[in-house]
C-alpha cells in the first residue's frame, strides 16, 4: 500500500501541493483528476520518488521514500512501471529493444525467454507488427502502447500512468483505458493514473481523487462522486 | 546597485554551475572507478564519435600541414634554410597545432553531437524515464560517452598529425623541391619522444575536458528545442575556451619539466 501523509511542495515560492493525504490500496485503479496545473503530475512524481516533498512522508510498503536517496530508490523502481505522457521511449532503440530493456537490465532470464516475453507483451498491447520500428516511425497511440509495454514488462507491482491518453482521439483513448484496466486485472497490480478524461476515468477507476490548487478535495468511488453534494466536485465532474 | 546585484547573481550562478559540474564529474568517476562500465556502449560511442570525425579531421589536418609548409618555405627560404621545412611542419603539428585544432574540430563535431543528443533525451523525458526503470542515467548514458571521448580523441589526433605531415610533405617535395627521402628523414629525425608525448598528454586532457563539458551541458539541458540549441552552443564555446586556457597552462608545465 502507498500512503501519502501531509506532503507540501513549492517551486519558486509557488505552492503546488498543500498538505496532501492519500491512501492507495493494493490492486486498485486510482485516477487522480484535476484541472491543468492543479498538481496531478507533481503528486505522481512524488509517489515514485522523482521529486521530494518539502514536508510530509510517502510510505511505500512501509518505507518512507521521501527520505531515501536516489541510490536506494533505484532498486525499488525495478518493480514499478511508469508511463510518461509522451511515452519517453529511447529514440535510438527499436520498439523491441525498448520493451526488452528492463528485462535485460534487471532479470536473469535467458535471451530466448526475454524474446518470448517481449513478443507476448507486444501482442497484449497490439504492437506485434511494429517491433522493429523506431519510436519516430510510430503514431501517438502506438508510442503510448509501446511505452505501456515497457512499463509492464518486468511484472510491475505498481503502474503509474501520467495522462495516458492526452493527444489521442476518443476511440484510441478508450482502447488505451481498456488496455490499462485489463493489464491491471491480469497482472494484479496497483494502477495510479492522472487524467483529464472524466468519462473514461469514471468508467475504469475503482476510486477517483480530485486535486484542486494543490489540495486533495475528495477521494471516493465513481458512485460516491456522482452522489456528492460538494459544489467543487459537482462542478468538476459535470463539466 | 542593480548592476552590482546582477553581477552578484551572475557570480552565484557560475559558482553553482561549477560546483554542480564537479559533483556530476564525481558521479561519473565513481562508476568508472568501481568498474560499472558498459563496454559495448563505449565501443558504439567510439565508433560514432570517431568515425564521424575522421573525414573533417583529415581534411583540416591536410590543409593545415600544407599551409604550414607553404608559409614555412617562404619564410625559411629568405634565410636560405628551406631544408628545415620538414622540422617546422612536424614539430608544429605534433606539439601544438594538431592537439589544439583537432580538439576544436572534435568539440564542434562530436562534442556538439553529445550535448544535442543528451539534451534532446532530457527534454523528451528519456533521462528521467531511465530513473523510473531503476537505472542510473549517468551510468547508462553519460559514462560510455565520456569514456569514448577520452579514448577516441588521442587516436584522432595521432591520425591528424600523420595526415598533416603528409600535407606538408606534398608541398615540401612538389612545390619546394626538397628531395623526398631527405624530407622523410628530417621529419622522422626531428620528432623525439618528448615532442610526441607532450602533445599526447594535452590530447588526453582535452578529450576528458570536452567529454565532461558536453555531457554535463546535455544532461542538464532545459527549455525544449531552443534549450537544446542554447546548451549545445554553450557546450562548444566553453570547450573552446577551456581547451585554449588549459593548453596555455599545460604548455608552460610541459616546457618547464621537459623543455
Amino acid at each position: 500500500m502507498i500512503s501519502v501523509r501531509n506532503i507540501d511542495k513549492e517551486f519558486n515560492d509557488q505552492k503546488v501541493l498543500r498538505s496532501v493525504n492519500l491512501d492507495i490500496h493494493d490492486g486498485e485503479i486510482l485516477v487522480i483528476v484535476g484541472a491543468s496545473g492543479s498538481g496531478k503530475t507533481v503528486l505522481l512524481q512524488h509517489l515514485i520518488g522523482l521529486l521530494k516533498p518539502d514536508r510530509g512522508s510517502i510510505l511505500f510498503d512501509g518505507t518512507d521514500i521521501a527520505r531515501l536517496p536516489e541510490k536506494k530508490l533505484l532498486p525499488l523502481r525495478k518493480n514499478i512501471g511508469y508511463l510518461f505522457q509522451e511515452g519517453a521511449l529511447y529514440d535510438f532503440m527499436t520498439v523491441y529493444d525498448n520493451v526488452a530493456f528492463p528485462l535485460q537490465e534487471h532479470s536473469s532470464l535467458s535471451e530466448s525467454a526475454i524474446n518470448q516475453k517481449v513478443k507476448d507483451v507486444l501482442r497484449l498491447v497490439g504492437l506485434q507488427a511494429a517491433e522493429e520500428k523506431f519510436p519516430s516511425q510510430l503514431s501517438g497511440g502506438m508510442k503510448k502502447r509501446a511505452a505501456l509495454a515497457r512499463a509492464i514488462i518486468a511484472d510491475a507491482k505498481v503502474l503509474f500512468c501520467d495522462e495516458p491518453t492526452s493527444g489521442l482521439d476518443p476511440l484510441r483513448s478508450r482502447d488505451i483505458w481498456n488496455l490499462i484496466r485489463d493489464i491491471t486485472r491480469t497482472l494484479h497490480c496497483t494502477t495510479i493514473i492522472t487524467s483529464h478524461d472524466i468519462d473514461n476515468a469514471m468508467r475504469i477507476a475503482d476510486r477517483l481523487a480530485l486535486i484542486h490548487e494543490g489540495r486533495m478535495i475528495v477521494v471516493a468511488s465513481p458512485q460516491e462522486i456522482q452522489e456528492s453534494k460538494d459544489p467543487l466536485v459537482r462542478q468538476f465532474f459535470s463539466e | 546597485m542593480s548592476a552590482w546585484r546582477s553581477f552578484f547573481v551572475y557570480c552565484r550562478e557560475v559558482t553553482y554551475g561549477a560546483g554542480n559540474a564537479v559533483f556530476f564529474l564525481g558521479d561519473v568517476l565513481k562508476f568508472i572507478l568501481t568498474g560499472k562500465i558498459r563496454w559495448w556502449e563505449v565501443l558504439t560511442q567510439i565508433y560514432q564519435q570517431g568515425v564521424g570525425s575522421v573525414l573533417i579531421i583529415a581534411l583540416t589536418s591536410l590543409a593545415t600541414g600544407a599551409v604550414l609548409a607553404l608559409q614555412g618555405y617562404v619564410m625559411l627560404n629568405r634565410f636560405g634554410a628551406k631544408e628545415y621545412v620538414a622540422q617546422l611542419v612536424a614539430l608544429s603539428l605534433v606539439r601544438e597545432l594538431s592537439p589544439v585544432f583537432g580538439s576544436f574540430i572534435f568539440s564542434g563535431k562530436a562534442g556538439a553531437r553529445l550535448t544535442a543528443e543528451l539534451g534532446t533525451m532530457n527534454v523528451n523525458e528519456q533521462i528521467v524515464a531511465t530513473r523510473t526503470l531503476g537505472i542510473d542515467p549517468i551510468e547508462f548514458l553519460v559514462v560510455p560517452r565520456m569514456l569514448a571521448c577520452f579514448m577516441v580523441l588521442p587516436i584522432l589526433i595521432v591520425f591528424s598529425e600523420t595526415v598533416g605531415i603528409i600535407g606538408g610533405y606534398f608541398i615540401g617535395v612538389l612545390d619546394a623541391h626538397i628531395p623526398s627521402s631527405f624530407y622523410i628523414n628530417q621529419t622522422l629525425k626531428c620528432i623525439s619522444f618528448v615532442d610526441f608525448f607532450s602533445g599526447f598528454i594535452k590530447t588526453l586532457f582535452f578529450g576528458f575536458l570536452i567529454g565532461w563539458i558536453c555531457c554535463y551541458q546535455g544532461f542538464f539541458t532545459r527549455g525544449g528545442s531552443i534549450g537544446v540549441g542554447n546548451y549545445t552552443t554553450k557546450a562548444v564555446a566553453l570547450s573552446y575556451i577551456l581547451v585554449v586556457i588549459s593548453n596555455t597552462v599545460l604548455t608552460k608545465i610541459i616546457l618547464t619539466f621537459w623543455g
